[in-house]
């Protein structure tokens, strides 16, 4: 049986147990005649929010380290999560204070969030790109990439002392930007749906650029590629792909660097059979920390990226210390 | 209409740079090997980057008397192709895969390979003796194979035009000559080979015609006997040639790849 076709049965296997575990374990009986179809239903949109945030980060992981040509990089450690955080929790303060008075009531404010996430997470890849100039030095990138992170959230930690004047705005920011995939309902699936699926289609429609690009730009340009444009394209979709991902599931950190390394060895490093593994192992990998989030006994709930960070931090550490050895670093 | 590529007054620099490459003009006809000489610095690579567009460049390149300038990236992509000196990919993908890249320009958007595809791709790995090698992750291979792999993507691309940025510096004397033999055998079959070299002994034993540069100007350029000869290369290098003195290797008789 050929490494592929493990691959693809181990992913089935993982997205059959994530959502298994997601519509069985959590506060509530199913057997409750009453409550049990309304916990099913929530916890169905709960795991629906969770693989489609996963799905997004690991095919916007994919996207960056295709640009970039870096296995470093990934959403999270570029800033452009953050931007899309800062962006979204700036949207909240506008809807708040300008827009809510404008707009008909029944007009539901996570319609405006991907779009405060959208235009956050484009600023943050263009400042990425303006600042390294689009060279891929690994050290010149995610250093830029912590410098937006930590600039970013200074600013959304600013926003949320501002938004606690009013205590339930302040507590839609807080909520937002600590983020988490609970309460999260069929109105953040409908939303997230259409811009991963275009998020994931436009990935594989620019896979087959970004694999003669992982030549380099001259060789890739000299084959026919036109490097700026596939640069253009593939910020726009990484970008659409982190704003669905955290206007459904806040700031998750690691999953576009942790998946992409993990399925390489076996579908291969080619973008035709790396984005759809990536769509599905990201969906799982999240899914699945979801559940293990709600199995552990703690009194309130932990949050979604302390367990992706516990598993993305040893591995993103592990890649430096090899990337150091081989030189690779300057 | 010439046939070939024909240079002139050509000038070239990098992006932020001063002119590296004044005034120079040369032919490189189809059919022959030509090489581009000259010591570090004389704008050798620069002259390729400047056909194939990678870098900043004005005055006049046509290719089988078309301007270059008038071709689009696709059709320039499928007319010429470029070799680099060595690779800058880190991904581990194979031969065959790397192969694949240089039909890029050939695939519509949302198509996948074609059987012209996949031949194209079989035969620039076969003719660049690099079939035994296809299934290999291309990072692992020795530094002659992956040139004999970058050569079949080049191939793979359907151009007939050619360009060789040192191909042979990182070859051991046998891999040296099997790439010489599969670049004869192209130009035998009417492919424009215009290659960068530094050793004064290979142009001279491999190359047709060659093109003496110094500090990015034509010095000497015409048959290789008479440019790589014993006043021009006194005048570039501050050498002396002694004629007779290089060694004789040759591949063995029914040598194979």
């Amino acid at each position: 049986m050929s490494r592929f076709v493990v691959s693809w049965g181990a992913l089935s296997l993982a997205t059959a147990l994530a959502l298994g575990g997601s519509l069985a374990i959590g506060s509530g009986s199913l057997d409750d005649p009453e409550m049990g179809r309304t916990f099913l239903l929530l916890r169905s949109y709960r795991f629906a929010n969770a693989f489609l945030a996963g799905s997004a980060l690991a095919v916007g992981g994919v996207l960056v380290q295709g640009l970039f040509r870096n296995p470093l990089a990934s959403p999270s450690l570029l800033g452009t999560s953050a931007g899309a955080s800062l962006g979204g929790a700036l949207v909240l303060l506008a809807w708040d204070s300008l827009l809510v008075a404008t707009v008909p009531t029944w007009f539901p404010p996570e319609l405006v969030l991907p779009f405060g996430c959208l235009a956050g997470a484009l600023v943050a890849l263009g400042v990425l790109l303006y600042v390294t100039g689009g060279q891929p030095a690994i050290v010149t990138v995610l250093l830029t990439g912590f410098i937006l992170s930590s600039l970013f959230l200074s600013i959304s930690g600013l926003l949320v002392s501002l938004a606690q004047e009013s205590w339930q705005l302040g507590r839609a920011v807080v909520a937002f930007t600590l983020g988490g995939v609970e309460a999260k309902g069929p109105r953040h699936v409908a939303l997230a749906v259409p811009m991963v699926a275009a998020g994931g289609a436009a990935a594989l429609l620019w896979g087959r650029h970004l694999d003669v690009l992982s030549s380099g730009e001259e060789e890739a340009s000299a084959l026919g590629v036109d490097v700026a444009q596939v640069r253009r394209w593939i910020i726009v979709w990484t970008g659409v792909l982190t704003a669905a991902a955290v206007a459904i599931g806040g700031n998750i950190g690691f999953v576009g660097l942790v998946v992409p390394h993990a399925l390489r060895p076996f579908v291969g490093a080619a973008h035709g059979r790396l984005i759809p593994a990536a769509a599905v192992g990201g969906g799982a990998f999240v899914a699945l920390a979801d559940v293990a989030i709600r199995a552990l006994p703690a009194r309130g709930q932990i949050p979604l990226g302390v367990f992706t960070g516990l598993v993305g931090a040893p591995l993103f550490l592990r890649l430096l210390a090899r990337a150091a050895r081989q030189g690779r670093l300057s | 209409m010439s046939e070939g590529l024909r240079v002139q007054g050509l000038f070239a620099r990098h992006r932020h740079g001063p002119d590296v490459v004044r005034d120079v003009s040369f032919d490189a006809p189809r059919g022959q090997i030509t090489a581009l000489l000259g010591p570090n610095g004389a704008g050798k690579s620069t002259i390729l980057k400047a056909l194939i567009g990678l870098v900043v460049a004005r005055g006049s390149m046509e290719l089988d008397g078309r301007p270059i300038s008038a071709m689009s990236r696709n059709e320039r992509a499928t007319r010429m192709a470029w070799v680099p000196q060595r690779s800058r990919l880190q991904v581990r993908l194979t031969a065959r895969q790397v192969v694949e890249h240089g039909r890029f320009a050939h695939r519509p958007l949302l198509v996948g390979p074609s059987r012209a595809d996949r031949a194209a791709v079989e035969g620039g790995l076969e003719r660049a003796g690099a079939s035994e090698v296809a299934d290999r992750i291309f990072v692992e291979l020795s530094g002659g194979e992956q040139q004999r792999v970058l050569l079949a993507r080049a191939l793979a691309t359907g151009a007939t035009t050619l360009l060789l940025d040192e191909p042979t510096a990182a070859l051991d004397a046998r891999q040296v000559l099997l790439f010489h033999r599969a670049l004869r055998e192209l130009a035998e079959d009417g492919h424009c080979v215009l290659i960068v070299m530094h050793g004064l002994d290979e142009v001279h034993r491999h190359a047709d015609r060659t093109v003496l540069l110094r500090r990015g100007r034509v010095h000497r350029s015409g048959p290789t006997d008479q440019v790589v000869s014993e006043a021009p290369i006194r005048e570039v290098y501050g050498v002396e040639v002694r004629p007779g003195t290089a060694l004789g290797i040759r591949l063995p008789a029914g040598g194979t790849r």
